[in-house]
């Protein structure tokens, strides 16, 4: 299992002065296969979709050696990576069929081999009728959903609902997932589910703020420091009341962006909390289903944050040019 | 060997002038360990810090660029000594940067061109999908792929290419031969853009032409098409990554010198931020292996001629606690190198202490050959280490793992030797005992090793040896270091070394009596009991020997360390019984060994037949070699580490780096 990388290359990137050379410090890494694809192809694209499918077969591999009691659970953890080819499916299908735009440039990069359940999303983006989707994904746990949701898309030409609704049946399962764990991995999956309800429900609270009445049912239940009131009172507040609200609730917030938190703030919290959550689950009892979690959601963090600096390059080369 | 390298500290202080040159003269030589300045009020430190991290950075844009190109030509690179010239750092950026905007101008291409390759791939897969007979499809369209057959103006077919350029299609031309002005073409495209496709045909004059049965072939025409366009965009694919490769071939002569000269400015800084300055001296201070002392303090006395103050002084005997710990080098020979990486896989010895590689080298073949004796299979192992030598000889760690499995083929085909043993067979006689024999109870009587027993208290012996080995070198740790308490009274001090060579006497009359002799109980007490009830006096003393100046020592203190000893009474007698009983693994692992390989030969001799039965003693061997090799090799490195090495080994060394030319 490829290592992780560690704050000094990020930074080295972080400094980079062209894509090339950003890319050329990953080589020997566990990102190798980025400098490789992009040497051959110049696609910092088809970089990052050889990373995601690299992810993809890390997480398939670490599920061949979980127990059995941890498996289920462990599953559900990796069908976040399904969550995310939907989210990159239903975004092209919406920008095809309902925007009317042209999506070849973009569809090639689209991840379609299984994570965990069969979808055909050739056959997804190519068809229109609602029917015909359910039908292609009758076997999977996404059919109800997307029964509920596809008509909404339509009548409100967004896939914002969607995409929520996505995160929101993938924790539910998770959280279902949870309560079939031995008592030790179900404490720790539970902590770590804790976190995740927290920063969805803020995050989710800020872009709300449109939806009314209506956005307030989407709020997951299972978080700590967010409750349903808080939730509520938040989707109704002001950018700058919200973030005010929200260094009350995380005081350390306020400590990292010196008294004055932005989004972007936000964002960076929950990603250091996050990875904060990882490095003491790594350090925890072995033997647990901490230690996949923790490099799971390790990895995940480094690779997000890899592709955002790799975008970043990317585009600032374009703006130079 | 069995030591590291003795170190010396050198402090300089000089002239500021002599500054750049003394830098320069110290690179050379190289063996210069920087310790920071820090003891002294008004001297400025690490003044140099952001000049030298931007020539890091420059270094490793540099190395970038070198890295993209076919071949590693910094290998080996050493910049000269002779020119210190830093380059221009802004003309150096530049270059740089205009480097790094021909290679984007590259990827540029190459990205359109992956974009275009992908496409193509799409509509080979959608095409794979295709019914067999495009008559059974209305409009020649599947739910991903359109064949669109029809003619357009011969003139405007150029165009035409040029505003589907967008679009992955593929326009075949000329299959129904010219009409008049206007040529039959075939457009295959996705049915996803067929909204923006169709207008633009529209704007082309497109006419469509009805599939007729007669184009058959049109699938396999379109089939082969896009595969050769799909080879034609790999193949143009293929020359812009030469085009990079030799653009940055081209430069590398230019790129390795830029390297040499960053590099030695890179390395002047770093010097420079080590050293601590006045207003017009410079002191600085680091550890010099002693066999180059003479050398270095030449060197700088030459270079600051009489303007300098030179201070060299010993290495601690004890660093710990010490804020500037004494760096570590070990000296072992290049054949033992295998062994050292095994030693600092455990950790780096600390300074002055007793660094193990020969010991470990010996006692590591020793268990391997004892629980994995046979000329045959130890054969192959080597071959095997000798062929991963070949091939990973630029790989240091897999090459040393290759050089450690070499060894242990040796030591295999040593013991095979002894033992009688070739793949398994008692082809020849044994030399010392034949291993096969007394697994089978065949054993001679009279001779030293005649049962599965001998065995077992041949191994015993061994960790007999091997813990009281420990000792000693723990011993000589003590005395190096002068901890007069630990050399005496500790549980692995000369007490414990009593303690255990008493308690082997003890029982080894008991244990080949046949457990019916019981040793007089005056020796047990003088051998056993005394040294046993002198262990707490360590911790009790420990407490009047770490006392601050004036300091009352309590009685609640004085009976916490007792019963601490106490403690380590009892840590003593199971630590020392454990530690030699766990030998005993190496008998298990032998006897499993020679069981298993007795039963491939007993499963093949009963086949009958010399077609399966070699099949079967192949496998077997296979097997063996695998799962007992490592097996052997890794009980061997647990015997090391936690047996004999827990006796004595000080660790947390840290490793010496001394600024000097080169990567």
């Amino acid at each position: 299992m490829p290592g992780l990388l560690g704050d000094d290359i990020l930074h080295r990137i972080e400094a980079s002065r062209s894509l090339p050379e950003a890319v050329q410090i990953l080589s020997g890494t566990g990102f190798d296969m980025v400098p490789r694809v992009y040497g051959k192809t110049g696609d910092i694209k088809s970089a990052e979709m050889a990373m995601f499918a690299r992810q993809v077969e890390e997480e398939r591999l670490i599920l061949k050696f979980l127990p059995k009691h941890a498996l289920p659970f462990f599953t559900e953890w990796t069908r976040r990576l399904e969550v995310e080819s939907l989210k990159a499916a239903f975004r092209l299908w919406f920008d095809h069929h309902i925007r009317k735009r042209s999506i070849s440039a973009q569809a090639v990069y689209l991840y379609r081999e299984p994570v965990i359940e069969k979808i055909d999303y050739d056959r997804l983006l190519a068809l229109d009728d609602d029917g015909a989707i359910l039908e292609l994904v009758k076997k999977t746990p996404w059919k109800d959903l997307l029964a509920e949701q596809l008509p909404i898309v339509r009548e409100r030409e967004s896939v914002f609902l969607l995409e929520v609704s996505l995160d929101r049946f993938h924790y539910h399962r998770l959280l279902q997932a949870s309560r079939k764990l031995l008592p030790g991995d179900k404490k720790t999956a539970d902590r770590l589910l804790q976190t995740l309800a927290d920063e969805q429900n803020l995050l989710l609270a800020f872009r709300l703020k449109n939806f009314g009445a209506e956005g307030k049912d989407l709020f997951l239940e299972g978080g700590i420091k967010v409750t349903r009131t808080l939730f509520n009172r938040l989707v109704t507040l002001e950018e700058k009341d919200f973030l005010a609200e929200t260094i009350r609730l995380y005081p350390a917030l306020a400590r990292n962006s010196k008294g004055e938190a932005s989004l972007d703030d936000l964002f960076a919290w929950f990603t250091s909390q996050r990875e904060h959550k990882g490095r003491k689950l790594i350090s925890g009892t072995p033997f647990t289903i901490g230690t996949p979690l923790a490099y799971s959601l390790i990895k995940t963090l480094e690779t997000e944050r890899l592709r955002s600096l790799l975008n970043a390059r990317y585009y600032r080369a374009g703006e130079d040019r | 060997m069995l030591f590291p390298e003795k170190m010396k500290k050198i402090s300089v202080l000089a002239l500021k002038e002599h500054a750049e040159k003394l830098s320069r003269e110290l690179l050379s030589l190289g063996v210069l360990e920087f310790v920071p300045v820090r003891d002294f009020t008004g001297i400025k430190t690490g003044h140099d810090r952001n000049n030298s991290s931007e020539w890091t950075s420059l270094r490793k844009r540099v190395e970038s660029c070198l890295e993209q190109g076919s071949r590693d030509t910094l290998d080996g690179v050493v910049p000269e000594s002779d020119d210190w010239t830093p380059p221009d750092r802004e003309e150096t950026g530049r270059k740089l940067d205009a480097l790094a905007q021909e290679i984007i101008t590259i990827r540029e291409k190459q990205k359109d061109l992956q974009q275009k390759i992908l496409q193509n791939g799409e509509m080979l897969r959608y095409l794979a999908q295709f019914p067999d007979s495009l008559d059974t499809l209305p409009a020649g369209k599947s739910l991903y792929l359109r064949i669109e057959p029809g003619n357009l103006p011969a003139s405007q077919k150029e165009s035409l290419e040029k505003a589907l350029s967008g679009y992955p299609h593929l326009l075949l031309a000329g299959t129904g031969g010219k009409e008049g002005d206007r040529m039959a073409c075939v457009l295959v495209f996705l049915v996803r853009d067929e909204r923006d496709i169709d207008k633009i045909l529209t704007r082309f004059s497109w006419t469509d032409s009805p599939f007729s049965r007669d184009d058959s072939d049109t699938l396999i025409m379109i089939d082969s098409n896009l595969k050769q366009k799909g080879s034609e965009l790999e193949a143009q694919q293929k020359g812009w990554n030469e085009k990079l490769l030799t653009l940055i071939d081209q430069r590398s002569d230019e790129l390795v010198e830029l390297w040499k000269k960053i590099r030695v400015a890179e390395l002047g800084s770093l010097m420079r931020e080590h050293y601590g300055t006045t207003g017009s001296a410079i002191l600085f201070s680091g550890w010099v292996p002693a066999a180059q002392i003479a050398e270095v303090e030449r060197t700088v006395r030459e270079t600051a001629g009489t303007d300098v103050y030179l201070e060299i002084t010993d290495a601690p005997r004890d660093d710990s606690g010490s804020a500037q710990p004494v760096p570590v080098q070990l000296r072992n020979p290049s054949f033992l190198r295998p062994f050292e990486k095994l030693v600092v896989n455990y950790s780096l010895p600390r300074y002055g202490t007793v660094d193990p590689t020969p010991l470990v080298a010996i006692t590591y073949l020793l268990m391997f050959g004892l629980m994995f004796g046979d000329l045959g299979q130890g054969f192959v192992i080597l071959i095997l280490g000798f062929l991963g030598m070949l091939k990973f000889r630029k790989d240091p760690a897999k090459l040393s793992l290759s050089r450690l499995i070499t060894w242990c083929g040796g030591s295999a085909m040593v013991f095979g030797i002894l033992f009688g043993s070739c793949f398994g067979r008692g082809i020849f006689p044994a030399l010392w005992f034949n291993y096969h024999g007394v697994v089978l109870g065949e054993g001679v009587e009279g001779q030293a090793v005649g049962s599965v027993l001998d065995i077992l208290g041949l191994t015993l012996q061994l960790g007999i040896v091997v813990v009281a080995l420990g000792l000693i070198l723990n011993w000589v740790n003590c005395i190096k270091r002068r901890r007069w308490l630990e050399f005496f009274l500790d549980k692995k001090g000369l007490l414990g070394g009593w303690l255990y060579a008493g308690g082997v006497a003890s029982l080894w009359p008991f244990v080949t009596s046949g457990f019916k002799e019981f040793p007089p109980a005056s020796f047990v007490f003088f051998a056993v009991l005394l040294p046993a009830s002198l262990i707490p006096l360590k911790p009790v003393l420990e407490v009047f020997v770490h006392r601050h100046k004036g300091e009352k020592v309590k009685i609640g203190k004085l009976m916490l360390h007792a019963m601490e000893g106490v403690v380590e009474i009892l840590e003593a007698f199971t630590g020392f019984l454990s530690s030699t009983l766990s030998f005993m693994r190496v008998a298990g692992l032998g006897i499993a060994h020679v069981s298993l390989m007795m039963a491939f030969s007993q499963i093949a001799d009963l086949t009958g037949s010399p077609w399966i039965a070699i099949p079967i003693l192949v496998l077997g061997n296979a097997l063996v070699i695998v799962l007992e090799g490592l097996s052997a090799g890794i009980q061997s490195l647990r015997l090391n580490y936690y047996e004999f090495f827990t006796k004595y080994f000080v660790g947390a060394g840290k490793a010496y780096v001394p600024l000097k030319l080169g990567r």
